[in-house]
């Protein structure tokens, strides 16, 4: 609770220092276009990662509600899952989280990270960040298979119906050479 | 094997990459990003210089050992024979105007998928080796030598340019990095870098006058074949001329409207619109693909693949030539076809013989496009049409690049899905018409081994068709470009599951009503159509009123 009230009070700014670290795993030439919102048809990555990042910053503090969550998470790790990440570096942003919430409190006036309620409080909010993270690492490998599953029904799709044909055409002659064998 | 890092390590690195100057050429190739080599049997048969076995994955990409004389001979021949190329390279402010545009660079945050440092790839070579300035000062001029990785970072970043041309809509120069690409991919075919995707169908066109490589027994079968199914759905028996002598229009498609879904839909629309309006015409065995792949590579093999159609219509003795729903097709015909084997003055400027509507726009090419034919129609009133059987559709349009951008085609294709279904929701503008966003794949990259950076590519696309599906439930993309029909269902598969992708003779088909037919209870997919109509629905029909599209939030 304590934690919380700590955390509530510094709400925009601890969810502006997560989706710096966000934009922060992009090339430094992009940040600047990715972090500007002007127009969300415009910036998709950039606008995602800002609506979604708020998103899971509630879920942790609220409780997770895990299909809020998962939409959330998915959102953004379905775009890393396709871009130059590898699987850890895809997630790590979650683990973020725990840095920046412990660096805002020690700022703050009257916070201080060392209380024991603080500390207790702290561990649940950890384990939070943690089920997330592995929500992440589960949305990131489904995303990967879910590749190579399009690659496979692309390839059946651009010759569907030539091989429908084919194989209508191998029954026709098929019964056509059954049926001569049977007049014979 | 690498260790796996804790959670609590993870946190310890950082990973932010590296700052890099983009001078550095180094490119990782990860799997996922890049497209097979061209085997060297297919070079050989197109006699294409170079042909060697080798991997974009190599190291060693067994480069003849002059390539580099070899490139900047075929850089200095370029820039004397096309003006705007030598344009191109000298011209460009740093304005930073084309820089956001590009949908690579939007989808994957890659500053070197910025159209400008794109083009600068090239640039600084140019700067480098046939400027005064260059010659001087070298690198503080920006400059920079052709080194092996810098061909390879060639490789890389041309090929991940889909020349769709988005930026040149935005640079005040008109700068057009598409053609820039062109160039740049040119030059690596003159030491036999070129990839599988476009020169096989390329060679297969050459060969037997269509991507597949269908023989003409085939591709005749084929049709045979879909007028069988139509006649399954509507009770109709449609007739399908082939290679007749004396018809008055030749029609060209591209290939995968016969052998891929769900383009065949829009090949069963053609059928019936041809059928119901008694048009005399032909297909034409040889002319058996519009679309072209040697314009992925180079002019020379464009003009070689393209000089067929007017070929056909020559020795059929046609007035004129419509064409199907392709993209990249269009791009030929209407830029390049009538200076490149033209001029067609065997041909006849084309007329509409049911409305008598004289193509004045065409009337150099000789070549319709079908939505502008079939558009015709409906005003004039000839066409018979139930837009209710398409209720179960809730349509948007992809204004596919090379229609929109190389050939303004904006209301045309509108017009015609406007007529033939009652819902019909835009996307938002500045993701439609000139502004449109690519697929991702077009340009030959659509393979499947390029997969993870199609969907980076096709990001700016699927966002907003997610979001007229969220918002309108809409749930059916409609193009008229093959590659479209190809590369959007995978597409929409990662990125808005539930949206399908249909061609807009397609939803035409399904709402012309044909003199005995039958009940229509499916559409031409084999679908059940609804039986009634939800009366809630505020109806968009014939005056053409749009659903508010979404303005920019
Ligand atoms: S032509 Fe298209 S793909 Fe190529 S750089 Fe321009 S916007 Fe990007
Ligand atoms: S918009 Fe044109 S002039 Fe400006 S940077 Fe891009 S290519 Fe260069």
């Amino acid at each position: 609770m304590l934690l919380k009230q700590q955390i509530l009070q510094q709400r925009e700014a601890i969810i502006e220092s997560w989706r710096h670290a966000v934009f922060g795993t992009y090339p430094s030439e992009s940040a600047k276009f990715l972090t500007g919102r002007k127009n969300r048809f415009a910036n998709p990555v950039g606008q995602t990662i800002h609506d979604n990042v708020e998103e899971l910053f509630d879920q942790l503090t609220e409780g997770i509600e895990t299909s809020k969550a998962t939409v959330a998470l998915d959102a953004i790790v379905r775009i890393r899952a396709v871009q130059e990440f590898s699987a850890a570096e895809a997630v790590q942003f979650i683990f973020e989280i725990k840095n920046i919430v412990r660096r805002h409190i020690s700022r703050s006036e009257n916070g201080d990270a060392s209380q024991q309620g603080i500390i207790d409080d702290l561990q649940d909010f950890d384990k939070r960040v943690d089920s997330l993270a592995l929500l992440g690492f589960d949305l990131f490998m489904h995303c990967r298979e879910k590749l190579y599953e399009i690659r496979t029904n692309e390839t059946r799709r651009r010759h569907e119906k030539l091989m429908e044909r084919l194989v209508a055409k191998d029954k026709t002659e098929h019964d056509d050479e059954a049926s001569s064998e049977q007049d014979k | 094997m690498a260790k796996t890092p804790k959670p609590n390590e993870l946190i310890q690195i950082d990973l932010t990459p590296p700052s890099r100057d983009w001078e550095d050429p180094t490119v990782e190739f990860r799997p996922g990003t890049w497209n097979y080599a061209a085997d060297p049997e297919t070079l050989k048969y197109l006699d294409l210089p170079n042909p060697r076995k080798w991997q974009v994955s190599d190291e060693d990409w067994q480069l003849p050992e002059n390539w580099q004389q070899i490139i900047m001979e075929g850089f200095k021949d370029r820039l004397q024979r096309f003006r705007s190329f030598k344009v191109f390279m000298d011209v460009c402010v740093r304005c930073g105007a084309c820089a956001d545009k590009c949908h690579y660079y939007i989808g994957s945050g890659d500053p070197k998928n910025m159209p400008v440092l794109r083009a600068e790839l090239l640039r600084s070579v140019y700067r480098n080796d046939f400027t005064a300035m260059g010659k001087v000062f070298g690198k503080m001029a920006g400059g920079r030598e052709l080194t092996v990785d810098v061909l390879k970072e060639w490789f890389y970043y041309f090929y991940q340019c889909t020349e769709c041309r988005r930026c040149s809509v935005f640079c005040p120069y008109g700068i057009d990095t598409a053609e820039i690409t062109m160039m740049a991919r040119e030059m690596m075919n003159l030491i036999g870098l070129s990839i599988e995707w476009i020169l096989t169908p390329a060679s297969n066109c050459f060969r037997t006058g269509n991507h597949l490589g269908i023989q003409p027994h085939g591709f005749a079968d084929s049709i045979e074949f879909a007028v069988e199914e139509l006649e399954e759905v509507t009770g109709v028996k449609v007739d399908a001329p082939m290679n007749k002598k004396g018809a008055e229009i030749l029609f060209v498609a591209p290939s995968a409207d016969y052998f891929a879904s769900p383009h065949y839909y829009t090949l069963l629309g053609y059928l019936a619109l041809f059928h119901e309006i008694g048009l005399d015409y032909t297909w034409s065995s040889y002319a058996s693909e519009g679309g072209n792949f040697g314009l992925f590579h180079s002019n020379e093999m464009m003009k070689r693949l393209n000089s067929k159609i007017y070929a056909e219509a020559k020795r059929l003795g046609v007035k004129w030539i419509l064409g199907g729903e392709c993209g990249h097709m269009w791009r030929v015909l209407n830029q390049y076809m009538d200076t490149m084997n033209g001029p067609a003055d065997f041909l006849e400027v084309p007329k509409s013989p049911i409305t008598g509507t004289v193509f004045e726009n065409a009337r150099s090419t000789k070549m319709v496009h079908v939505t502008e034919f079939t558009s015709d129609l409906i005003k004039h009133g000839k066409l018979k049409l139930d837009p209710s059987r398409n209720d179960h559709w809730r349509v948007t349009f992809h204004d596919s690049c090379n229609p929109a951008r190389a050939m303004g085609l904006f209301e045309e294709p509108r017009y015609v899905i406007k007529n033939v279904a009652n819902n019909f929701f835009e996307m938002p503008e500045n993701t439609i018409r000139e502004q449109t966003f690519c697929c991702g794949s077009g340009a030959g990259l659509g393979t499947d081994e390029n997969m993870e950076m199609r969907m980076r590519g096709g990001l700016p696309r699927a966002n907003a068709v997610k979001y007229v599906h969220d918002k309108h439930d809409v749930n059916v993309l409609c193009c008229i470009c093959a590659i479209d029909k190809a590369t959007l269902p995978p597409l929409l598969e990662y990125w808005v599951p539930g949206v399908e992708v249909c061609g807009i003779h397609e939803l035409l088909g399904n709402a012309l009503v044909m003199k005995g037919e039958n009940d229509r209870s499916t559409d031409l997919r084999g679908t059940p159509i609804a039986e009634e109509a939800d009366p809630t629905e505020e109806a968009v029909g014939e005056s053409g009123t749009t659903k508010e599209g979404a303005k920019d939030e």
